[in-house]
């Protein structure tokens, strides 16, 4: 047990009251590696922006899970090509009473509007990297975007070991920042499974 | 996996010092459950001993490392979750299973995908778990998998050092979410400090949260929650001092109520075959039990076959006891020992494989402990079975008598007990009770020396052994796991 003076905990508590109502809200953790806006870029069919809809489930074919389809509609493409709606599928949801959710995963809050790494593949939309994809848009007043990664983030050393990330990855402060980053960057495109 | 915890006066001190804390202006953890459900009520795994069973997919091995390691990194990560002993969370691992670790109808499977990755992953995922929860919170089942086909993996710190994140991912598996504390198991973003092996202060306060035992036993700082440091085996640490009674508490009441005689009986000596038959009576040393014991080592691949040694304690209270079996020396020996209460209700069992302990246990003896240790496979090895009544002091197993180790009461840490009184000044002399017996219990009662149980309900016949024996050596002979 921690225990903080009051201003910090007060500080703390409406920080993360705002991460809470301004970010679409994040599940879980699990463990993945860190990825860099190109690097994100790079692996991805589209980099959207848009405003997150209905969701419906449905079931795995092969795995039997329920995995939840969310509509996003579009209304900025910063980079590739996408639809003016697509739907994000997640591996989430509730079936005979049972609830799941893959840690890190976010959950995609309706209403509200967002910056997406998105994958295609055999024609269907996921997040590129689970919750290092989703970019929420600032204010008028603040137009700083924010991410809340709740992965266990690692990075490989020089000689390929794998260490837990320090320090968040750097990340462009605005949309027109995100922008200039992407730019010149190839995207990967429609995938297809082998 | 199975580590039982008792509580311990210094856990009620904790809780003092917890509650003074909630009247504080604030107190957070950083731990964070994966979902929770009002009053406190966060997802976990129904209380049960053990409260999950994992199986390894043998349809999904990996394809990088042999099977033996790869069981060894998992188990290895679980235990890391039940180390602090104010945790009680208890895992086993079960037979392997065939099921796909990614089904929605698979329980509790462990397993590689070498040959494909879902997409909606992505491939910078290492590995995933996925709980499942109902309405109460309670977990109802989870599965692991290990992305294998998008990345290689390791053991030690080149590569991709498998332990580092599996230990990451049961912490889910046990029902947490991310932790906002920078040197968590379960942070984005790791500082450092423990190693990505070991779980931080903040998991133990998340984990012992979800899964208290009211323990307060701890090997590092990191086995207590965040600011409590591990001071001679407690977290918080023991009062100073000793109170020259026949406990190690210090609070100056006399000894345990675990203080009197014991009365044991065992197998005799040698013995390597599964004949019981053959009784001898168990003397305890300075109120404590030490048993010794040799054992060969035989299994036919499938069921053990060799040398089992058993053990009636009885319990002279209605007390808290704590146990060990150590052995050392034959490292390649596979020894398991189970523990029993009086009703053959199994209080822990410690079955690692290729286990060369020491190992050791805290539950409740009611009464009566029976014991059982048996050996796999490797050379014939000596162990030492100890057991320490309750209240204990750290290190305490086979010294009642003092709180610095030793054999004394001074608590200067030299070694020496002139076995007459507590003033170690050689001269035969008083009991603190002016008894002037030969013991340090402060009792008028001789030295404490076991007679041979004469109220036990086994059979003490030269051939027919403990009827219980023969009750629990039935899933102990099936019970393995290769």
């Amino acid at each position: 047990m921690r225990l903080y003076p009051p201003s910090v905990s007060l500080i703390a508590l409406l920080a993360v009251l705002l991460a809470n109502t301004a970010a679409p809200r994040s599940a879980e953790a699990t463990s993945a590696l860190a990825l860099s806006v190109p690097e994100m870029a790079q692996v991805s069919a589209a980099v959207v922006v848009g405003t997150i809809g209905t969701s419906r489930q449905e079931i795995h074919p092969i795995h039997a899970r329920p995995v939840t389809a969310t509509v996003i509609t579009v209304d900025r493409t910063l980079a590739g090509a996408a639809p003016p709606d697509l739907e994000i599928r997640q591996w989430r949801g509730t079936l005979n009473g049972r609830t799941s959710a893959i840690p890190g995963d976010p959950s995609l809050e309706p209403g509200t509007r967002a910056l997406f790494f998105l994958r295609n593949v055999d024609g269907q939309w996921f997040l590129t990297a689970l919750s290092q994809s989703v970019f929420s848009l600032g204010t008028e007043t603040d137009p700083r975007l924010h991410r809340t990664v709740d992965l266990a983030l690692f990075v490989r050393t020089p000689d390929g070991a794998l260490q837990r990330l320090a320090e968040p990855l750097p990340v462009p402060a605005t949309l027109s920042a995100m922008e200039s980053a992407l730019r010149g960057v190839t995207l990967r495109g429609e995938e297809t499974t082998p | 996996m199975t580590r039982l915890h008792l509580p311990h006066p210094l856990g009620a001190a904790m809780l003092v010092l917890a509650a003074i804390g909630l009247l504080l202006p604030a107190a957070a953890h950083a731990w964070a459950p994966l979902t929770s459900c009002g009053g406190g009520n966060y997802t976990a795994w129904p209380t049960g001993n053990p409260h999950t069973t994992w199986h390894y997919s043998t349809p999904y091995p990996s394809t990088d490392l042999p099977l033996a390691t790869v069981m060894t990194v998992l188990e290895d990560s679980f235990v890391e979750w039940g180390t602090p002993g104010c945790s009680a969370f208890t895992v086993e691992q079960g037979p392997n299973t065939t099921q796909d670790p990614m089904g929605w109808n698979s329980t509790d499977a462990v397993g590689f995908y070498e040959n494909t990755f879902p997409a909606s992953l992505g491939s910078g995922t290492l590995a995933v778990t996925f709980p499942s929860w109902d309405s109460g919170c309670n977990l109802y089942n989870a599965n692991m998998v290990v992305n294998g086909y998008h990345h290689t993996w390791g053991t030690s710190g080149s590569g991709n050092d498998l332990q580092s994140v599996v230990t990451h991912e049961f912490g889910h598996w046990l029902g947490l979410d991310h932790s906002s504390y920078g040197d968590s198991t379960m942070t984005a973003y790791y500082s450092g400090g423990t190693g990505d092996r070991t779980i931080s202060c903040d998991d133990t306060d998340a984990v012992c949260t979800l899964y208290p035992s009211g323990g307060t036993s701890c090997d590092t700082n990191d086995d207590c929650a965040c600011g409590v440091s591990c001071q001679g085996g407690w977290c918080g640490g023991v009062v100073a001092g000793d109170d020259d009674d026949d406990d190690d508490d210090d609070d100056g009441a006399p000894g345990g109520s675990c203080a009197g005689a014991l009365e044991s009986q065992g197998e005799q000596e040698p013995n390597n075959s599964h004949s019981q038959g053959v009784f001898q009576s168990i003397t305890s040393a300075g109120g404590d039990l030490t048993i010794s014991g040799d054992i060969w080592c035989a299994n036919n691949g499938q069921d053990w076959t060799g040398d089992v040694d058993w053990y009636v304690i009885d319990v002279p209270c209605a007390d808290q006891v704590r146990f060990t079996a150590d052995w050392s020396g034959l490292l390649a020996s596979d020894i398991d020992f189970y523990v029993y209460d009086a009703n053959n209700n199994e209080i822990v069992h410690n079955t690692e494989e290729d286990y060369w302990g020491p190992a050791s246990a805290e539950g409740y003896g009611d009464t009566q402990l029976k014991a059982v240790v048996l050996c796999w496979s490797g050379p014939p090895v000596s162990y030492t079975f100890e057991v320490d009544w309750y209240p204990w002091g750290p290190g305490d197993f086979g010294d009642d008598d003092d709180d610095d180790d030793d054999d004394d009461d001074d608590d200067d840490g030299a070694p020496g007990d002139d076995d007459d009184d507590d003033d170690d000044d050689g001269a035969p002399a008083d009991d603190d009770d002016g008894s002037n017996d030969d013991d340090d219990d402060d009792s008028a009662a001789p030295g404490p020396v076991a007679d041979f149980v004469s109220d036990c309900s086994c059979s003490t016949g030269s051939s027919g052994g403990a009827p219980w024996l023969s009750l629990l050596l039935i899933p102990l002979l099936r019970r393995r796991r290769r």
